[in-house]
């Protein structure tokens, strides 16, 4: 992974924290570096801070972008305004910390935006003892199948796309249910109680906001 | 009717400063004799070379037909119009055959003598009466019109057909001294009575009423003009001359510039010219006319003091007796009173 | 906007008030004076009419007359002016006089006097024609005079009157302009006082200004020593705020030092992982004070600079409560929303500042989190109606005793000192009420705990800068 970051003791703190972790991490000081960086070597994830001294973080984030690189970005900012947020993400990243954060959180996140791009070529999705094989289409916790029937496999594929986002019944029926089918809100409903119970004591958690929807996450 | 007189040109030729041809031409017309005038025109073209004076004289009434019944066209220009007949002046000013002037000095007129700017008197002369010396002789003047009027019925035989007067029918000053008379109260009609009476003789001028006295063919004058009387009496030691004590008429000879003159600032110098200082004094000294007011100088001088002048006052009223009807009335009130179809010629 | 002169606006108010009035004036001085030079003129008109006809009469079978000296005498008394004159019957035609003078449309022969205006022998003419009915031997009829005069005299006593008039009431402005100026001088007298009081002041004097005597300026007087008393107290919560802030960061820093210092002389490894576990939770206790403390100056700043647009309060907290939910995704809390309006169209956009009613937002449900119990539920609703939106904030927590709850929205007021809370999270949501002018309302929750409501009224101008 790649740390774009210019302030050294910060730096050095996370790349030794990522290090300990068993991770390789590059780190870079300058926007105009990275870039040239990135445009030679493939990351599977790049943590960008917004303040950089040459250029802004959403400038570069915005450069890398336009030449259709995909590597997952985790934006980094200490600016109060919680516009940078809205700003970052609509300039492509995908998530977002502000300084000060907890290093466990940022390497939570990390986690789960590195395992995204693996998952996507493995096409296996791994969390604690939760594994999800994409092609068999299985999930299991401790090796244990969990029997998941085709249409909460979909489910489950929808949620693991979207940890961390809250979910509509209307956004998962939208998703799961073809344009002939009629969905009904009380069976998407049902599908996630009985997904979230299949998937009990697992790493993968399925929380439900009344009135908003659901959100997905997995613990460590 | 109409004596076109000399150019006099040739005169300032003699002096000439500008050539003949460079000059302008002014026409004059006017009921005043040539040669009363001529000093002043002369006058006139000393001071401003530049101009050449055509004067025309005309008897009063003639002057204001030829005014009323010619557009003044560049053929037979009219510059001014100058007349002693106050009344057919006002007429014809009233009409609007008159120039509005702003004259330098003429706001130190008397009212009397001017009129809206346009009408200016530059003279003021007494009627007066003349008589035969030798006549008088053994007896007072009279001081009064009725003094007159009586004095005429007590000595009836000695004033019969002796008396000249002007034919107010004929001239038009004669018409103004009649009717101002008349306006000034009813002694007037009895002294026309009593003229009448006496076979009085009618005349068209002041010249021939006077020559008349000079040779004793008459020994009185009635209602002459006091300018041309005192002028004649200098070379006449036999004519006496004699202003009324009463009231004594004054007329002022008044000039207009006509609105369609050709030469209007020649026209207006002149008129301002006739008003100045310096015009006055040359009327005073070279003219037998009379200044509009009275020096030492004058002729009038030795009476100014014990005559009561009545001057007559510039201005709509003179339109009065000017009046179709009531001119004609008055003329057969009057001719009914002088009687004469028993007067000769 | 260029400034203009308070003096100099009364007196451009004062001289077109003049204006005004002058021209008032001069329109009726014009008409006066017209009609009194026609009535003088027309008398002396109507005395020579009346003196030629007196003068007609019936002679030989016909009509005649005999124009008297005196009626033009009379016409004679305006100077300069021309006259002409005509005297006819209907019938028989002019019996003397200018026959081609004008007549009035339809002219019909009366003993009254009737007066026109005309153009006649290239002048303005003011006419008479006045008619006597006239009876003798041979004949019966009207005799009619007509009398035109030029306008000369008119005008010029026409001119003299309005002349005079105006002089008149050009002296009468100029002499109450002189008064309006004094006048405007001796009213501003007491503001130009108060601008060199107010100019010799120093920047730290806030003491009242000394009252005056006119009773408008004595206001003008209150309301700015009001707002010196104003700027004072927000100058002493400054002070207080900075005293405040410098205590709490200096003591939390004091004491993760402490805890440091104690972690490092620990040889025991178990004893120091606690003494360190302990100084990771001082660290996230100043972390979470240095963010408000940041918070709330962004907020106050905010609220200074204006920067309020349409605001779509369900979608906002929708947002908020996705990003809480992020950050405590492992508690046992449970999150319940709701948006609805009495009405479907009361759900309209408010007037506000997103980023200030985000940051209260946030702090409102990091409160509910923090000062619940571990397993606690929080809900966030928001509420419309026809005149406000509400967004309330309910939790199953303890709550806050009535009595305490006007205390809480006081800054470094914290009430329960157990957890992580620097107790600014109300006070920020306190100061976006305020400048929203929204209604901050803290009551029992049926939840069991605390329920923060803020009424936001709909309209721009419940905004208070």
């Amino acid at each position: 992974m790649l740390l774009v970051e210019d302030n050294d003791d910060l730096a050095e703190t996370i790349v030794e924290r990522f290090k300990s972790e068993g991770h390789a991490i590059d780190r870079e000081a300058l926007g105009e570096e990275a870039c040239d960086l990135l445009r030679h070597k493939e990351f599977d994830l790049v943590v960008l801070d917004i303040n950089l001294p040459d250029r802004s973080g959403f400038d570069v984030l915005r450069t890398i972008r336009q030449r259709n690189d995909a590597t997952p970005v985790l934006i980094l900012s200490a600016r109060s305004e919680v516009d940078d947020r809205l700003i970052g993400l609509d300039a492509g990243a995908d998530d977002y910390l502000t300084k000060p954060f907890d290093f466990r959180e940022l390497s939570a996140r990390c986690r789960v935006l590195a395992r995204r791009q693996a998952g996507d070529a493995t096409n296996q999705f791994k969390a604690g003892n939760f594994v999800f094989d994409r092609l068999a289409k299985t999930a299991s916790i401790d090796g244990v199948d969990c029997a998941l029937r085709n249409r909460e496999v979909q489910l489950l594929e929808v949620f693991l796309g979207n940890l961390g986002r809250v979910l509509t019944k209307e956004d998962l029926a939208d998703k799961i249910y073809t344009f002939e089918e009629v969905p009904s809100l009380n069976a998407v409903e049902q599908m996630v109680t009985r997904l979230r119970r299949k998937t009990d004591g697992s790493a993968f958690q399925i929380k439900t906001v009344r009135g908003l929807g659901y959100i997905a996450h997995v613990t460590e | 009717m109409r004596s076109l007189i000399a150019s006099i040109a040739v005169l300032v030729m003699l002096t000439g400063s500008a050539s003949a041809i460079d000059r302008k031409a002014l026409h004059i017309h006017s009921a005043t004799d040539t040669e009363a005038f001529l000093p002043i025109i002369k006058g006139f073209e000393a001071r401003y070379p530049e101009y050449v004076v055509e004067y025309s004289d005309y008897n009063t009434n003639d002057l204001y037909k030829r005014v009323t019944s010619t557009k003044a066209s560049s053929e037979e220009p009219i510059d001014i119009v100058i007349s002693p007949a106050m009344d057919l002046q006002v007429k014809l000013v009233n009409s609007g055959f008159a120039l509005k002037l702003n004259m330098v000095g003429s706001e130190e007129l008397p009212t009397w003598a001017k009129w809206r700017d346009e009408l200016f008197g530059f003279t003021l002369e007494p009627a007066a009466i003349v008589y035969n010396k030798e006549a008088f002789r053994e007896m007072e003047l009279p001081e009064t019109h009725s003094d007159l009027a009586s004095m005429i019925r007590d000595y009836g035989e000695m004033f019969d057909r002796r008396i000249g007067t002007y034919d107010i029918r004929s001239s038009g000053i004669g018409y103004l001294f009649a009717t101002q008379d008349a306006i000034q109260g009813a002694q007037a009609f009895r002294l026309t009575e009593s003229l009448g009476r006496a076979r009085a003789g009618l005349f068209c001028c002041t010249s021939t009423i006077v020559e008349k006295v000079a040779r004793g063919e008459l020994i009185l004058g009635y209602n002459v003009i006091g300018s041309y009387a005192l002028a004649a009496v200098e070379s006449n030691p036999d004519v006496g001359i004699l202003f009324l004590k009463d009231y004594t008429l004054a007329m002022s000879r008044s000039a207009f510039v006509h609105h369609s003159s050709q030469n209007k600032k020649g026209a207006r110098l002149f008129l301002e010219f006739l008003l100045s200082g310096q015009g006055q004094t040359v009327l005073a000294q070279n003219s037998a006319l009379l200044p509009r007011q009275y020096s030492t100088a004058t002729r009038f001088a030795p009476y100014a003091d014990t005559t009561p002048l009545v001057p007559i006052k510039i201005g709509p009223a003179l339109l009065t007796y000017l009046d179709g009807l009531k001119k004609s009335n008055f003329l057969e009130n009057w001719e009914a009173s002088i009687n004469w179809t028993n007067a000769g010629p | 906007m260029k400034q203009r002169s308070l003096r100099r606006r009364l007196l451009i108010g004062m001289g077109s008030a003049f204006v005004v009035i002058l021209s008032i004036i001069y329109i009726g001085l014009w008409t006066y004076a017209k009609e009194s030079a026609n009535q003088s003129y027309d008398r002396l008109l109507k005395s020579a009419a009346l003196s030629i006809l007196e003068r007609s009469f019936v002679s030989h079978g016909k009509p005649s007359v005999d124009i008297p000296y005196s009626a033009m005498e009379t016409l004679g008394l305006a100077p300069n002016d021309r006259v002409f004159y005509r005297v006819f019957t209907v019938t028989g035609g002019t019996i003397t006089g200018s026959d081609d003078l004008p007549l009035p449309d339809d002219y019909e022969p009366s003993s009254e006097p009737e007066f026109f205006d005309r153009s006649y022998s290239g002048e303005p003419m003011r006419f008479i024609v006045q008619a006597r009915y006239l009876r003798g031997a041979g004949y019966s009829g009207w005799v009619v005079v007509e009398l035109g005069q030029t306008r000369l005299a008119r005008s010029e006593l026409e001119f003299d009157l309005i002349q005079n008039g105006l002089g008149v009431a050009t002296l009468i402005t100029i002499v109450g302009l002189i008064f309006v100026w004094f006048g405007i001088n001796k009213a501003l007298h007491p503001l130009i006082g108060i601008e060199a009081e107010l100019r010799q002041r120093d920047t730290t004097d806030l003491t009242p200004l000394k009252p005056q005597s006119p009773r408008e300026v004595a206001s003008l007087i209150g309301s700015i020593n009001g707002f010196i008393e104003r700027l004072r107290k927000s100058l002493d919560h400054s002070q207080t705020f900075i005293a405040d802030v410098a205590h709490q960061t200096r003591t939390s820093l004091s004491t993760l030092q402490g805890q440091l210092e104690l972690a490092r002389e620990q040889d025991n490894l178990p004893e120091m992982r606690e003494r360190i576990s302990r100084v990771e939770d001082q660290t996230r206790r100043t972390i979470r004070l240095t963010n408000q403390l940041i918070s709330h100056a962004m907020v106050i700043h905010r609220a200074d600079n204006q920067v309020m647009q349409a605001v779509d309060l369900c979608q906002l907290a929708k947002d908020v409560l996705e990003q809480t939910l992020r950050d405590y995704m492992a508690s046992k809390v449970e999150f319940e929303f709701s948006c609805v309006g009495e009405e479907e169209e009361d759900l309209t956009p408010i007037w506000g500042d997103p980023i200030a009613i985000r940051e209260a937002l946030r702090n409102l449900l990091h409160n509910a989190v923090q000062h619940g119990p571990e397993i606690n539920h929080i809900e966030l609703r928001v509420a419309a109606d026809k005149g406000s939106v509400s967004v309330c904030v309910d939790d199953a927590g303890e709550g806050i005793p009535e009595d305490m709850r006007a205390a809480a929205l006081e800054r470094f007021r914290s009430l329960g000192e157990r957890r992580a809370n620097s107790g600014l999270g109300l006070s920020i949501v306190s100061a976006v009420a305020q400048t929203h002018g929204a209604e901050l309302v803290l009551t029992q929750s049926p939840l069991g705990g605390l329920r923060v409501s803020m009424r936001f009224k709909k309209g721009a101008d419940a905004c208070v800068a």
